[in-house]
């Protein structure tokens, strides 16, 4: 008892302390010797003593107890903050059922109130936030759940109009044709707000999601080409596409990114006076593909320019062309955007054209099913109710072959080994005939169909995730950044050949899903020079092989070369290294009373030296888990 | 000889516009206002075409689809669903029981024309 904190005690009838422990002695200011035999006026100021002694009392006469009773002590109270203590006293008995006494506990309980406090205040604070954020919730549902109701009047009046319109109803004079003309425009005015109000109330609402397929970049944009180039020639604006010379893969939902690139082009030649040039230009970087859409029009003025991805801010457009929209059209792009894991930016000066970028993230790997490997579905759908397919694919394959001391042929039947011994784990009825194993060693993917779907799926993944983990460990592969990633596919994007229902795949990735590199938190302070000699210093967020995260106060310029002076701080190195701006992201942070614009800047390092190779990968290498 | 085309929605107004332009197209016009109405209609007349609302009481325009397009004795009657239903499940959704095309409203009722004549080439009559 005497190394409880709480004071605990006995008292006879008479009000006599017969027993103290140490902590209760100590609150006295005595010791436990000192206290014993002595009563509460011995002992406490009158006061206090008083209260106590009628306490007990009362305990005694009634024979019940008071438990865990909360007082504040004023006369204890150091300024500012108040002292409680909690009273326990429970009446003790002999055998014989009279009352020989108390037993007291008390205990400061001054943090208990505090914090008690603290949560009165906060709970109704986190009841009104959790009520802000389901009405936001069903705001948005709301939206959803009513463009039915709102499409269909305004899908009529759009038809009987059109009777009128096109003379179905009788012959028009000029005069109504031109009023007719005036009210159609409002019309398509009213439905483009109308679907970019549903649009953005969807894409933040409850039930959104992307659809993701693979998709090869250059092909994809080009396929619109013609249809954009034909739009712009009608205001004699010459658009041009810059491509890489190779093929990029991304994994994106093509509805939405498509809507992400109309958007943009469809603004650029709006806001770009006749004969101007507007270019499309796709660039590949390290573990992003970056699109940008270049105009030389008269350029964002420069208090519109951070306003622009807000809600409802309509620039002027100069040269008066109408107002179709609310100002939404940016906001939807910049949630697609965001929702796609990209950062979306734009630079731009009175007089010198606008640039607007954004990022999607890149894929390293081809096409997920071979020749080979749809043939054996198909002769298994034939026979059995249902398929599945776990495709494993080594991701940038060329790459991971360089790096790997195992042959290639080896590596793949290792994997054969793990996958098998895997399904015999999750399967209880797993047997080699039952499944077909495809390899494809030209682009690292090998596939296992099975004729079983769903239950034990996911353990059987998820042995073939740990045990190909543990064998890549066990192999030492340092620098490889080990991301086993598992997507799901709806058989839609594999180009339905294949009954819907029966058919299930997963995607199992081994390797760099979305970087090349690993990235680690890193916090250090450096020293950015850039062109004309002007020094800017800033803080990493994050650090990798291919390049830095920098958090600045200022953008810089995308493309833009500089050089930096990185401390390494585990191995006590510096390097001082180039780099080239990839993209540029820029945050409003409205947290708690400050109000603090930054930006985030990617910079990819570009030319380090196998010395300062090694010295990055040394430092990384102990941040790694 | 005019060709039969039944248009089914629950939106009277809807209805009267899709009739007159039918109806100048010199098509006859049959209307349905539900979907146990349409199915009816579709047994006993035969259209040669069909404008299919998804949204509809009694029995809803997906089931209408393919209970006829399930059927040896209808399946052959092109079904265009023409509805305000956007998402691209739904388009799929409509593909899977059988619908022949799915155009969303608001609608260009030049592209709806275009796609009934073409349907109704393709399913060997002549267009008009």
């Amino acid at each position: 008892m005497n190394h409880i904190p709480d004071a605990i005690y006995f008292k006879d009838i008479q009000g006599r302390f017969v027993f103290i422990n140490a902590a209760g002695a100590q609150g006295l200011g005595l010791t436990p010797e000192e206290v014993l035999g002595k009563t509460d006026l011995d002992v406490l100021p009158p006061r206090l003593a008083k209260k106590v002694i009628k306490d007990s009392q009362r305990v005694i006469k009634s024979g019940k107890a008071i438990i865990d009773r909360v007082d504040k002590v004023p006369e204890h109270s150091a300024a500012g903050e108040d002292f409680y203590i909690s009273t326990t006293l429970i009446p003790r008995f002999d055998h014989r059922g009279k009352c020989v006494g108390v037993m007291g506990m008390a205990r400061d309980v001054s943090k208990r109130m505090q914090f008690e406090h603290l949560r009165d205040k906060w709970l109704p604070m986190e009841k009104k936030l959790l009520m802000l954020e389901e009405m936001a919730r069903v705001k948005s549902d709301f939206i959803s759940a009513v463009s039915h109701e709102i499409r269909t009047p305004l899908a009529i009046i759009k038809q009987l109009f059109m009777l009128i319109y096109d003379e179905t109803a009788g012959p028009i004079n000029n005069q109504q044709r031109e009023l007719l003309v005036k009210a159609n425009n409002n019309i398509d005015r009213l439905q483009h707000i109308i679907e970019e109000l549903l649009d953005i109330s969807r894409i933040e609402g409850q039930k959104f999601s992307l659809s993701y397929s693979l998709i090869k970049m250059k092909d994809f944009l080009l396929d619109s080409a013609p249809f954009f180039k034909e739009f712009a020639a009608e205001k004699q604006i010459a658009l041009e596409y810059r491509m890489p010379k190779q093929d990029v893969a991304v994994f994106v939902d093509p509805e939405r990114v498509q809507q992400i690139i109309t958007n943009l082009i469809n603004n650029a030649i709006k806001f770009t006076p006749p004969h101007g040039k507007i270019v499309v230009e796709v660039k590949v970087l390290k573990s992003k593909v970056r699109v940008g859409v270049l105009d030389n029009g008269p350029g964002i003025p420069r208090e519109d320019l951070f306003r622009i991805f807000e809600r409802f801010v309509q620039v002027s457009t100069g040269d008066g062309a109408k107002r179709k929209g609310i100002g939404l059209g940016l906001p939807i792009v910049k949630a697609l955007v965001e929702k796609h894991g990209g950062e979306i930016w734009v630079e731009s000066e009175e007089g010198k054209g606008s640039r607007f970028f954004f990022t999607l993230p890149r894929f390293y790997t081809t096409n997920i099913l071979s020749p080979k490997v749809r043939t054996k579905i198909n002769t298994m759908l034939e026979k059995r109710k249902s398929v599945s397919l776990v495709n494993l694919l080594v991701v940038n394959f060329e790459d991971f072959r360089k790096r790997l001391d195992i042959d290639t042929k080896k590596l793949f039947r290792d994997i054969h080994k793990i996958v098998s011994q895997a399904g015999q784990d999750a399967f209880n009825r797993f047997s080699a005939g039952d499944y077909i194993y495809v390899t494809n060693l030209k682009e690292g993917a090998v596939s296992v169909v099975f004729p079983y779907a769903v239950k034990e799926e996911p353990i059987f993944c998820d042995l073939i995730r740990q045990r190909v983990k543990n064998y890549f460990l066990k192999n030492s592969l340092n620098e490889v950044f080990m991301a086993l990633g598992l997507v799901s596919y709806t058989s839609e994007s594999v180009r339905g050949e294949f009954d819907s229902q029966n058919f299930h795949i997963k995607e199992l990735y081994i390797g760099s899903e979305m970087r090349l590199y690993k990235r680690v938190k890193y916090h250090v302070r450096v020293c950015v020079t850039r062109g004309k000699g002007e020094n800017l210093v800033a803080d990493t967020q994050d650090l990798s092989l291919g390049g830095v995260c920098l958090i600045t106060q200022a953008p810089l310029a995308t493309d833009e070369q500089v050089g930096l002076v990185v401390s390494l701080l585990k191995i006590r190195k510096g390097i001082s290294v180039q780099g080239r701006v990839a993209w540029v992201s820029h945050v409003e942070d409205h947290s708690m009373t400050k109000f603090l614009d930054y930006y985030r800047i990617g910079i990819e390092f570009t030319g380090l030296d196998k010395k300062q190779r090694e010295m990055l990968a040394k430092e990384l290498r102990l941040y790694y888990e | 000889m005019s060709k039969k085309v039944l248009i089914v929605d629950d939106e009277q107004d809807m209805v009267f516009g899709l009739r007159m332009m039918f109806e100048s197209n010199n098509f006859e016009v049959m209307v349905a206002f539900d979907g146990q109405e349409a199915l009816n209609i579709a047994r006993q007349s035969k259209p040669d075409i069909m404008i299919l609302d998804l949204m509809l009481p009694k029995v809803d325009g997906y089931r209408v689809c393919r209970m006829l397009k399930f059927d040896e004795k209808y399946r052959k009657i092109p079904i265009v669903i023409l509805t305000a239903r956007t998402s691209a499940e739904e388009m799929k959704i409509g593909m899977d029981v059988g619908a022949d095309a799915y155009i969303v409203k608001p609608f260009d009722q030049q592209v709806l024309m275009d796609k009934v004549k073409a349907l109704l080439k393709q399913s060997g009559s002549s267009a008009l």
